[in-house]
């Protein structure tokens, strides 16, 4: 008796360990991917708007479409430190601040502008594009299950900035 | 069998099957990972090598002498070390040999560096002897993979070798046309005479000129529309007289010749680079990455440097990933300020702002300016002089609608200045369109 309940649970053992088990790992293994694939997305929008010192609405809906295909409900954030200079009249020098702006105030004015207006990067100023997923991923969701707790909103995430601008122009 | 057996049996099976997976997908992240790494180093690299550029020779070629070429190209090198942080280690040597090509582009035509240290056996030149006889010594690329590529350190600068210049230029029939980075053009032509002739200009001034010597009967109408050969496609069809009349058509073509013969080029030395290596059983191959239109496009409108980079393969099960990073370095615009005085306290204002919120009253479209110069504001002889001195700059604006700033007496302000520190020296606090140009 004892042997046919150990070979049962160890049937429906191994049927769960093989469908979900295996299931789980590799969705959290295609996170991996996902995450390499936005990692991409966003290492090439942030070096681009560095080097030519301006954000196009074309290269921010190139980057979108990358990462909402890798997995769609995904936030984007932008930060611009644009960077400025005033006299430091205790001292006699100058000193350096920085102004942040977000893609609340970046983006109407490349994509709600209809035109091919791009915004413009200075150089000095920072640059940095934040992406995490806001709902889980399949992996999460999965594994949630298995250790009965709750799914993880956060588990993609990428982060990557850099000053503006490598040479001046007249 | 017991439960465990079961469970043994099934975690030896799962082991086995996932293991495979799990390092198939680890490979790839980290070639990607690489990958990335290479792409910013050779990013930096870049910006550096287009550092030393002559900015003050924009119209004509930032890059005019061989020593400012080998300048830029020994930037370029030194900077890769750094970041690679193998400077005057023994690596550094072995660095030029994961780049097939470096490609200087000028406002006039393009600069390849390519490694000419390798003979045609892929043998490298180390120097002479150190008993001091006067016979070169060499050193096979095949006995060395496992360690050190190259013994002496200056091989890579006897080795390295940078071409001339090459032109963008295309046959359109009877008509030879050069291509450059900015809007001009030159052609070769010979009128009926058999007499050559080289004009150069933008395509409208170059339109006028053909069509007086139409009409003086020096050249035929009809040879201009002579079209360039291996042209199959209706997008990829141009004649000398769309070039001439289709501002669109110009500019398309411009880019077509430009990148497929930049293409070409770093094609050839990559399979250059790859002779060596097939010829001594080296299994590592060299390919060209895909560069999509709008990077070239975005490369193409300023003078720039690219490279290519491929680093060692890695392996992966029994296949090998490419490791290779392809990029540009170009110049950014300058921005250029001047400082007003509100209230009794100094600020600073970008030149190429469109909306400032304390000094739009005083700017006015560049139009208008040139109504100055016409005299219809009737300014004094100085003030024309002052507008003269700037002539170029208004020009320049008037192409991108960017506003020139004058002050409460109609004056055009003098005195520009190239960055935000030296207005903040004078004393001056930002507007700001300074700090925001948008």
């Amino acid at each position: 008796m004892d042997d046919i309940f150990g070979r049962l649970f160890a049937i429906v053992l191994v049927i769960f360990a093989l469908f979900y088990l295996h299931i789980t790992i590799m969705a959290k293994k295609q996170d991996t991917t996902a995450q390499s694939y936005i990692d991409n997305a966003v290492t090439e929008f942030v070096d681009n708007a560095r080097s030519t010192a301006k954000i196009t609405g074309d290269d921010y809906e190139k980057m979108a479409t990358k990462i909402f295909a890798a997995h769609a409900p995904c936030r984007i954030n932008i930060y611009h430190g644009a960077s400025y200079v005033v006299p430091d009249p205790s001292t006699g020098d100058i000193k350096y601040h920085k102004e942040y702006y977000s893609e609340n105030e970046i983006l109407p004015l490349i994509l709600d502008s209809g035109t091919d207006v791009a915004y413009e990067l200075k150089e000095g100023d920072y640059l940095k594009v934040v992406v995490y997923n806001t709902t889980p991923t399949l992996g999460d969701r999965l594994l949630s299950v298995f250790f009965m707790s709750a799914a993880d909103s956060k588990t993609l995430f990428t982060s990557y900035g850099g000053y503006v601008g490598n040479n001046i122009e007249d | 069998m017991k439960a465990s057996d079961w469970i043994i049996i099934f975690s030896i099976i799962f082991i086995c099957f996932t293991s495979i997976v799990f390092f198939g997908i680890n490979q790839d992240r980290t070639s990607t990972v690489v990958n990335e790494e290479y792409a910013n180093m050779l990013t930096i690299a870049c910006h550096d090598t287009v550092k030393t550029a002559d900015l003050e020779l924009i119209k004509t070629g930032v890059w005019p002498t061989e020593e400012s070429r080998q300048s830029a190209l020994a930037a370029f090198y030194s900077t890769l070390a750094y970041c690679m942080n193998n400077e005057y280690m023994e690596e550094e040597k072995s660095n030029h040999l994961f780049i097939p090509s470096v490609v200087l582009i000028d406002v006039d035509g393009y600069y390849v560096s390519y490694n000419s240290a390798l003979d045609d056996k892929g043998n490298v030149y180390i120097g002479t002897s150190s008993s001091g006889n006067e016979y070169s010594r060499w050193m096979s690329m095949a006995d060395s993979t496992g360690g050190d590529i190259i013994a002496n350190k200056n091989a890579y600068k006897e080795g390295v070798t940078i071409s001339p210049i090459n032109t963008w230029t295309a046959q359109y029939g009877d008509y030879t046309v050069r291509f450059y980075l900015n809007d001009e053009m030159s052609v070769i032509y010979s009128d009926a005479s058999g007499k050559t002739y080289v004009q150069k200009g933008t395509p409208e001034k170059l339109k006028k000129e053909f069509e007086q010597l139409v009409k003086e009967g020096k050249i035929v109408d009809s040879t201009l529309d002579g079209v360039a050969p291996n042209r199959n496609t209706a997008d990829t069809r141009c004649s000398f007289r769309q070039l001439l009349t289709d501002s669109g058509k110009f500019d398309r073509e411009k880019s077509y010749v430009i990148v497929s013969q930049i293409n070409n080029e770093v094609e050839y030395y990559i399979n250059y680079h790859n002779a060596f290596a097939e010829e001594n059983d080296i299994p590592y191959s060299y390919t060209m990455p895909d560069i999509k239109g709008e990077s070239w496009h975005r490369l193409l409108k300023n003078p720039t440097a690219i490279a290519f980079m491929q680093g060692r393969q890695m392996q992966t099960g029994k296949q090998f990933t490419n490791v290779y990073a392809l990029s540009g370095g170009e110049l950014v615009k300058q921005h250029k300020y001047y400082i007003t005085e509100e209230g009794g306290k100094l600020y600073y204002h970008n030149l190429y702002a469109k909306n400032c919120p304390l000094y739009t009253t005083d700017c006015v479209d560049v139009d208008e300016v040139v109504n100055f110069k016409g005299g219809q504001m009737g300014l004094t002889p100085d003030v024309y002089e002052t507008i003269d001195a700037h002539q170029e700059w208004y020009k320049t604006s008037k192409s991108t609608g960017i506003r020139v700033p004058i002050s409460d007496e109609g004056d055009p302000v003098e005195t520009l200045y190239d960055s935000m520190e030296e207005c903040a020296r004078q004393g001056a606090y930002p507007c700001e369109c300074a700090i925001n140009h948008n």
